[in-house]
């Protein structure tokens, strides 16, 4: 318990921090308070910043330890993204690391139970299956790997076996955010930052729920109203939300609607002659689908190709499509034939699980560069992420089946020349055919050898494929009984992915370890360890290094660089190595300095420059390209391809988009044609089925469901209903159902108008809860580009409980 | 035993809330603070975790309430979260 002058100095701690928030109200979009105003230590408290552990927000806290615990949280007022404010998720982010059954000792299972092995069984036990068979080996990491783990894991992959099945679960959350931003810039990631949040006049949510997943990002809006300014929000999505509480106007859409109405809005530009010709004739070129074998690339056409092509996007056609009335569109289409004002899209989830993800993100880009509103502060096309680090280790360090760190890709000879030279490895050792994307490795680790499922050894890093994999059934269940398939899993505590491992690896979560994060807005972040992680738990990127140093012990050629070292080699001052494989001396040097000094010479390559590690010690997060001045500072850039603060932008410029896939600095306008979804409601399935989060859970719930606040607040997962469907269905409130699709069922208890509320005919169900998973009922139907699923619709039944207990050989499968 | 310092953002200038502002100032776990503009600083040292909770929802219902965030908060060393609470 806390005693009386402890309790005292933790309330003056806690006013102390909340009027301070309050006093900087007024100055919200002012530049922040000094770094060095930190929190008091004393008491035996002290403080040190981390980006929090879960959303693509990136918000700074400040992170009090006693006795080698943490026991306080503070927003950190010095840092840009949330200037000393968190949500509720942020509040309890020390508790994370506190859950009972946090794993500690590595498990091997034997005769079906798991049992406690050393770690040195178990780094060779990782290394002996990779040495038998390099190319069935894969690896599946994550969004949540800090930039030096995806790094680590990059090398190992690419340039140590030459093996690209290597692929995150980012590919299940903003793929096709990626292929968007290339497929109209030629280069990935917003060119906007949350600044944009501060100064646009009207923000558009599309499918978006940012009160709720990034909450603190959208009360820099809502702040806005309360100071006196005006913003109009308008929510364009499938269920009301708290999004839609604090919007405008709320436009209620099919599946798939989005489309329509980006396509109709761009109709409607073009026929009022409001689009802003002046930017399109300098800076945009129009583009469609080829005929045979749509790509990325698409196919130039002409302006005059685009109008033949858009006109029949009507408002009445677009209702019919969207279900959204035309007077709206033609509202949508008037705010961006407006020039005088600005305007912000946010998107996430909604449009990149989508079978049309890649098409949709590139559709609304080209309504913001049709428009003109792009690259003024507030004038905006913004994609958020879901994870912390998707951004910065995934886009950036390029941990995809397909990419090299740096924006390189594999199947390209001189990209893979460049990273074999960066790598000081052999010529040759990357191999040139891309890897298994997410969905192509589970099905080739699920599916049995003798059927040409040919991964034979699968390793899951910081990720919960069990849970939020698709199709479940098929894409993980499968690997039941498949005795020479053999799962490996790095994990904190017991998951549904765990419960199929065939070991189990403990590791170190948040600030146990040292880390790097890259958010939303290209800001890097950095943190060092500030606890010891409990029993024998370890850091993710020792892991990678220990099982490469093991097969570079068995005589694996490609864990030698040139001159014959471990390709992870790290020396001290005297040109002695470290052995940073062995655990008891990782932590003699700071790793994490050493990869990405090495990674930092890749990010030159397509200008998303980083500074020095030590910059970002001293930073709240830095956003790329970071330029280095002539004085010897470091300077960020908050708007890229805009002249005013873009460095690589050619002087005089206005805009200039530098990696244009026209190579003439200009940005694609695209056209893409309305297609329906790939499974709709029908006789036998009814419903259309959405899935996604809840403000109080973060993604699979293995963390937040082990803080018993949160756990409190949102104890289990449910399905929103209509009142009108329920009546019809004569299910009550609270009552459990079944939901049924194709492909697997799930049971839930009914919440009738609750805090969503989805139209008729639409059921949602958030994933967080491992007992519960609707992912038994999703479709892995994907975008043909970005390879992401669509978890946003297909065709369910609901059915009372009782009834399906009445007849289970007729209602429940698998 | 957690004390949590929030901001509470109200949907026009704190002075116009008179009445939400005396109904949180007679909750004895709670301490007002600073207010400006649409934000007061208010502390809440609670005796025990699901009260801060309790606390936290009524807070986020009251009237004329749009957004309650996080400052601070610090935990009693013996009651940080556990899994199986």
């Amino acid at each position: 318990m806390m005693d009386a002058k402890r309790r005292s100095f933790m309330k003056a701690t806690a006013m102390a921090a909340a009027c301070s928030m309050v006093a900087s109200d007024a100055d919200f979009s002012l530049p922040v308070l000094n770094a060095d105003d930190g929190l008091p230590d004393g008491d035996g408290l002290m403080w040190n910043k981390a980006p929090c552990r879960f959303c693509g927000t990136g918000c700074h806290v400040q992170v009090g330890v006693e006795d080698g615990r943490v026991v306080a949280i503070a927003g950190d007022k010095a840092a840009d993204v949330n200037k000393g404010l968190l949500c509720v998720k942020g509040y309890h982010v020390g508790g994370i690391l506190y859950g009972k059954d946090r794993l500690t000792k590595p498990l091997l299972r034997k005769d079906g139970e798991l049992t406690e092995i050393e770690w040195d069984e178990a780094i060779d036990i990782v290394a002996k299956r990779i040495m038998d068979a390099p190319d069935k080996f894969a690896f599946y990491g994550s969004g949540q790997w800090t930039i030096p783990e995806g790094f680590a894991a990059q090398k190992f992959m690419k340039g140590g076996l030459g093996n690209n099945h290597i692929d995150p679960n980012a590919r299940l959350c903003m793929a096709s955010a990626v292929t968007g931003f290339l497929a109209t810039y030629g280069v990935d990631e917003p060119a906007g930052c949350y600044a944009d949040l501060d100064e646009c006049d009207v923000l558009i949510t599309w499918g978006n729920n940012p009160a709720e997943m990034h909450p603190v990002l959208f009360s820099r809006v809502t702040d806005r109203r309360s100071r006196g300014e005006t913003v109009r929000i308008i929510d364009i999505g499938t269920r009301r939300t708290r999004t839609t509480d604090a919007s405008n106007d709320y436009l209620e859409m099919k599946p798939h609607g989005d489309v329509a109405i980006s396509l109709g809005i761009m109709h409607l530009l073009i026929e009022n002659d409001s689009y802003d010709k002046s930017f399109v004739a300098k800076h945009c070129n129009f583009r469609g689908d080829e005929a045979d074998t749509p790509t990325l690339h698409g196919e130039a056409i002409t302006e005059e190709e685009f109008r033949k092509r858009i006109a029949k996007y009507t408002p009445e056609h677009v209702e019919e499509l969207s279900g959204v009335p035309a007077d709206k569109i033609r509202m949508l289409a008037e705010l961006f034939g407006n020039h005088d004002i600005r305007i912000t899209s946010l998107w996430c989830m909604g449009m990149n699980q989508h079978t049309m993800g890649t098409a949709i993100n590139s559709l609304v880009h080209g309504v913001h560069l049709l428009s003109g509103h792009f690259g003024r502060p507030g004038d905006a096309p913004t994609s958020l992420t879901g994870q912390p680090s998707a951004c910065g280790t995934v886009r950036e360090v390029g941990t995809l089946a397909h990419a090299l760190p740096g924006g390189r890709l594999v199947a390209k000879p001189d990209h893979r020349a460049q990273c074999e030279e960066l790598w000081n490895v052999r010529e040759g050792s990357i191999n040139p055919m891309p890897g298994y994307h997410t969905v192509k490795m589970f099905e080739q680790f699920t599916k049995p050898t003798s059927e040409g499922g040919d991964i034979n050894t699968l390793f899951v890093q910081v990720t919960n494929p069990g849970q939020t994999l698709p199709n479940l059934n098929t894409l993980f269940n499968d690997k039941e009984g498949l005795e020479d398939k053999f799962l490996i899993v790095s994990e904190v505590y017991p998951t549904a992915t765990t419960r199929l491992a065939d070991l189990i690896l403990p590791a170190a979560l948040w600030v146990e370890k040292n880390g790097m994060f890259g958010n939303s807005e290209r800001r890097t972040q950095q943190w060092f360890k500030m606890v010891d992680p409990p029993g024998e738990a370890r850091d993710d990127c020792w892991m990678t290094i220990a099982i490469a140093h093991r097969l570079f012990e068995l005589g694996h050629e490609g864990m030698k660089n040139k001159d014959g070292e471990f390709i992870f080699a790290v020396k001290d001052d005297s040109g002695e190595e470290i052995p940073v494989w062995e655990f008891e001396h990782y932590y003699d040097t700071n790793v994490d300095k050493h990869l990405f000094e090495e990674y930092r010479a890749f990010t030159t390559m397509k200008h998303k420059n980083l500074a020095p590690y030590e910059e970002y010690v001293a930073a709240r997060g830095l956003r790329w390209p970071v330029v280095e001045q002539p004085d010897g500072s470091w300077r960020e850039t908050k708007f890229r391809f805009s002249g005013f603060d873009d460095p690589f932008v050619a002087e005089g410029q206005e805009f200039e988009f530098y990696h244009s896939s026209s190579n003439d600095g200009r940005a694609q306008i695209w056209f893409h044609e309305y297609a329906p979804p790939p499974e709709k409601p029908d006789a036998e399935y009814p419903f259309w089925l959405c899935t996604g989060r809840v403000l109080e859970h973060w993604h699979t719930g293995t963390m937040t469901r082990r803080v018993s606040q949160l756990s409190r607040a949102m104890p289990t997962s449910y399905v929103e209903m209509h009142a009108e469907d329920a009546r019809a269905a004569n299910i009550r409130q609270g009552e459990t159902v079944v939901i049924e699709s194709r492909r697997g069922v799930c049971e839930l208890p009914v919440w009738i108008d609750g805090r969503g509320r989805p139209p008729r005919g639409t059921i949602f169900v958030p994933f967080f809860d491992e007992t519960k998973l609707i992912n038994n009922c999703t479709l892995e139907a994907h975008d043909p580009f970005s390879k992401q699923p669509d978890y946003k619709k297909c065709a369910v039944k609901v059915v009372k409980k009782s009834a399906v207990q009445a007849a289970p050989d007729e209602m429940v499968h698998s | 035993m957690p004390v949590s310092g929030l901001v509470v953002t109200f949907n026009s200038p704190v002075d116009r809330h008179r009445e939400t502002i005396e109904l949180l100032e007679n909750v004895p776990e709670i301490e007002t603070g600073d207010f400006r503009n649409g934000k007061l600083a208010i502390v809440v040292d609670s005796p025990t975790r699901q009260r801060d909770q309790e606390i936290w929802d009524w807070v986020r219902q009251m009237p004329g309430v749009i957004d309650v965030a996080v400052a601070f908060v610090g935990f009693d060393d013996g009651q940080i979260h556990t899994g199986d609470e």
